[in-house]
């Protein structure tokens, strides 16, 4: 497509064989569909890009950026919800809830100051908070889409309780732009907490941590935070104070009113008998975001980064078996296997060597009772190419899932236009 | 409403469809003779009522995946069935098709507190789950005022919500894993122990599709560490629309209590005169609202509650001084519907959800309503999350009553609509919202939902006549045959 304009609100722009998209309203996104699917020529849907890599790549001659799709529609603190379109800047979003003393309870990671609204939805992608407030899923109340087949449809609502009809909100959460291109997003919002603090234990070993993490979940003090950084990677910076360089760190967040944060602390460095030390409001706040966005692990040439999602008492033996697998693959490597914790155990980010097999670390995460997901291919292959871990970056499906996902596939985007092969090869 | 006619090309099934469920399960599982079918006639909405062509009752998944076949085979129509205890007509019988109820299937299979979870059998009550857990100091947090009936299969087939909810979120938002018995009777498995799962979120698709789209065999629940304690406040209020300005103000200073409750005038007074709770009778409206947590953070909120209540306008403020007298705050709201029992003989209860904003405009709109029909209305309201409750009440003996009840509650429902709201915040679709469905959403919105359904039950064998105002054929919607794992266009880019 030329470097022009189309109808009135699509800007074109063209860098080398790819155009981009930039529709600025929801019938100009409908254009944009309505075209690739006559052109048959599919568009590879993006936010600000900033999670382009997490996934499979898409192979698409245009871009749909919904960049110029953007600001908040419709703000009420009193009900508790926010609209906004799609391409707003997550980082505005939060700017301007905090105004009104609220948030985004699931916390999401930013990964890049472009990240949007639309582009952590489409993810699913949630942070620390997640073990206690539920991830984005739990919060998109409604949404407006334009589906593969050129149409505008409107699922959920406005309000907080609703059952009205099937819950479309769940299926386009994490769907990765593969079904629709959403237009406008209805938020369950939340008011923030007053203040925070984190208990920070130091010289656990995995197990240990873990077990620490699951006395603490399993107290009735509402712990909203609870993460394990082994020896192995960095922690960050604002626990230099606390924790000597290169030794193992348990956190365990608290938040609410002063009073209740206080007293439930106290009662969390009772659950170990190890020396604690804690971090306040700031000091807590800045440790948790430096986590959420992945600060203590830097991906290496020929290494992957993996999510992989488990049960927390499988945690630390599921990330040992991984780092063995590893070794074992890579005779004389030059890096080390690296993880953390999040979600109590339930999320382990780890950094894996390249020649450790795709298929290997999503056996050993069903072993494990859940699954892995590759979030960032090995840089050294991307430049001569491709990757091939990123074929199976999702966890395979078992055949009757799989039907039913290719049905979901076939009825929302008929002909394959919306981001093609994003999640599977064949959605 | 007007109840499907059955089928007599179905009804001719019958006595084939009972000698090859008899094949596979004993003959206790299978009931077909009339009077064992009246039990089944009707759900928690008595006022339709239907027997079916048969029941029946399978032990485990296996049997569940084995009369499924049997029936996809035969393309008789199935309803699943779990207490019976829905009010929307969800689980409303068809004449010419077979109730599965999953009554047999009611095991607690693991309880694993590391994992903060439960796995359960369907035919499990709500209530049994948090018993089961409780002495460890856990429950399950949704809690359905049916919760001591109801089943955990049919709370995930419904969604099904509680007082609780603005904190501690719906069903939907509890769960962790699901196993379903498609309608082929094939076995479908999601999620798991772990907070997430591969691919589209097929979990929160069949949480709430009521029927449509799997027989539930299998939930995975998560389990919460009960809250150190918990203490009431009971506020009075000279106008039902000042206790719901409270509610804003009492959000609006940062707050999110674990429940958030207004009676409106008649509905404390029957409640009152069932309950004894000390309800102030003859008020215009009470606001309970209850703080969960540590001790010092429930005080902590009270106190500030206390003074937005104040601010508010609130005429007499009660908080509960012990556990005792929690219960005895709840205990009338708790007994609001059975209530109704004692000054109406019969009532129509309702459940649209508006943003909070709407209150005084649609309860003026539901007094002028009531004027114009003369049907009397008691309102109790789920203040926190917006989930409206007005009681319509009734008598079903004069005939014309119950069709005026009907056409009201409809103009109540389109009421939340228009205002911003939905037709349904926790009781679902079902036969009864079934033909508002499309005051809701255009044509668009609603061939959408039937993506869904097509992609799970092409054949629409699943609770058929529910939820939608017209199935349309899948065929319709093009080709979605899958063919030996092939997706049509292999022709195009797909990597």
């Amino acid at each position: 497509m030329d470097a022009r304009k189309t109808g009135a609100q699509i800007v074109v722009s063209a860098e080398g064989a790819t155009s981009t998209l930039y529709p600025d309203n929801t019938a100009a996104v409908q254009e944009c569909v309505q075209t690739a699917v006559r052109d048959g020529s599919p568009v590879e849907v993006v936010g600000g890009g900033s999670k382009r890599f997490y996934g499979r790549p898409v192979s698409a001659s245009r871009t749909l950026s919904l960049a110029k799709l953007s600001g908040v529609i419709d703000y009420q603190p009193a009900e508790l919800l926010v609209v906004v379109r799609p391409g707003t800047p997550l980082a505005e979003l939060e700017r301007t809830l905090a105004e009104s003393k609220q948030a985004l309870a699931f916390e999401p990671p930013h990964w890049g100051a472009e990240a949007t609204v639309g582009g952590t939805v489409a993810c699913n992608l949630s942070g620390p908070r997640r073990v206690r407030a539920g991830a984005v899923r739990d919060h998109l109340l409604g949404f407006e889409v334009v589906t593969g087949r050129g149409q505008i449809v409107r699922g959920g609502g406005r309000v907080v309780k609703n059952v009205t009809g099937y819950d479309l909100s769940k299926l386009m959460s994490g769907s990765f732009g593969t079904l629709g291109v959403l237009t406008e997003l209805v938020l369950k919002v939340l008011p923030a907490a007053e203040t925070e603090r984190t208990v920070v234990v130091t010289g656990l070993d995995d197990p240990e941590a873990i077990a620490l993490l699951i006395l603490a979940s399993r107290s009735p003090h509402n712990v909203s935070g609870l993460a394990h950084l082994p020896r192995v990677v960095r922690a960050p910076t604002g626990l230099s104070g606390v924790a000597a360089d290169g030794e193992p760190v348990t956190l365990i967040r608290l938040e609410g009113p002063a009073p209740s944060v206080e007293h439930r602390a106290r009662e969390i460095v009772g659950l170990t008998a190890r020396p604690t030390t804690s971090l306040e409001a700031e000091a807590s706040a800045s440790v948790w975001s430096a986590l959420r966005e992945l600060a203590p692990i830097a991906v290496g040439a020929g290494e992957r980064l993996w999510r992989v999602s488990v049960p927390p008492t499988a945690s630390a033996a599921c990330s040992a078996t991984l780092s063995t697998a590893a070794a074992s693959s890579a005779a004389g490597a030059t890096t080390t296997p690296r993880a953390f914790f999040d979600w109590g155990g339930g999320l382990i980010w780890c950094a894996l060597p390249a020649s450790l097999a795709a298929t290997e670390v999503h056996r050993v995460a069903q072993e494990a009772g859940g699954h892995a997901r590759l979030v960032r291919a090995a840089d050294a292959a991307q430049e001569s190419g491709r990757d091939e871990a990123v074929d199976q970056a999702f966890a395979p499906l078992d055949a009757a899932s799989r039907t039913i996902h290719q049905r979901l596939k076939l009825a929302f985007d008929p002909s394959g236009v919306l981001n093609p092969g994003r999640m599977y090869a064949d959605l | 409403m007007h109840l499907p006619e059955p089928d007599p090309a179905r009804l001719a099934k019958k006595e084939a469809a009972v000698k090859a469920l008899l094949a596979v399960l004993p003959r206790e599982c299978v009931l077909h003779s009339a009077e064992d079918l009246i039990a089944y006639e009707c759900d928690g909405v008595s006022a339709y009522r239907q027997a079916p062509m048969a029941v029946v009752l399978p032990r485990s998944t296996d049997e569940v995946s084995a009369v499924m076949k049997i029936l996809h085979g035969l393309e008789l129509p199935v309803v699943p069935w779990g207490a019976g205890t829905g009010l929307s007509g969800g689980a409303l019988p068809l004449g010419d098709g077979v109730t599965v109820a999953l009554a047999k299937m009611r095991r607690i299979l693991d309880i694993d507190l590391d994992n903060g979870c439960a796995v359960v059998q369907p035919g499990v009550t709500n209530a049994r789950i948090s018993q089961a857990v409780a002495t460890e100091g856990f429950y399950y947090a949704p809690d359905p005022s049916s919760q001591i009936a109801c089943s955990i299969g049919g709370n995930v087939a419904e969604n099904s919500g509680g007082v609780h909810c603005l904190k501690y979120g719906v069903t939907t938002n509890n769960l962790l894993g699901l196993e379903v018995v498609l309608a082929d009777g094939e076995v479908l498995r999601v999620g798991g122990k772990s907070l997430d799962a591969p691919g589209y979120d097929l979990m929160g698709l069949l949480t709430g599709s009521e029927g449509l789209l799997g027989i539930i065999t299998e939930v995975t629940v998560r389990l919460l560490r009960k809250p150190e304690t918990a203490r009431a406040v009971l506020a009075v209020f000279d106008t039902v629309e000042a206790s719901g300005q409270a509610v804003a103000d009492v959000i609006a200073a940062g707050m999110v209590p674990a429940g958030m409750e207004i009676m409106d005038k008649l509905a404390i007074e029957a409640s009152e005169d069932y309950a004894k709770a000390g309800y102030p009778v003859g008020k215009e409206a009470i606001l309970l609202i209850e703080h969960d947590g540590p001790e010092v953070e429930v005080d902590y909120l009270l106190q500030r509650t206390e003074v937005v209540l104040r601010a508010a306008g609130a005429t007499e403020i009660r908080v509960s001084k012990s556990e005792k007298e929690r219960l005895l705050f709840w205990a009338g709201r708790k007994a609001a519907f059975p209530a109704m029992g004692r000054i109406s003989p019969d009532y129509y209860c309702m459940d649209g959800t508006i943003p909070r904003g709407a209150l005084a405009k649609v309860l003026g709109k539901i007094r002028e309503l009531s004027g114009s029909y003369d049907l009397r209305v008691a309102n109790v309201f789920h203040a926190g999350d917006g989930n409206l409750h007005p009681l319509l009440l009734y008598d079903g003996n004069v005939p014309g009553e119950l069709e005026k009840a009907e056409q009201m509650g409809a103009e109540i429902l389109k009421l939340c609509v228009d205002v911003g709201g939905v037709l349904t915040g926790e009781h679902g679709v079902g036969i009864e919202k079934r033909d508002l469905m499309t005051y809701q959403f255009n044509e668009r919105d609603l061939d959408a939902m039937q993506y869904v359904k097509c992609s799970f039950d092409a054949e629409s064998l699943l609770n058929p006549g529910k939820m939608f105002p017209v199935l349309r054929r899948c065929a319709e919607f093009g080709s979605m045959h899958i063919h030996g794992g092939k997706v049509p266009f292999p022709e195009l880019e797909r990597f």
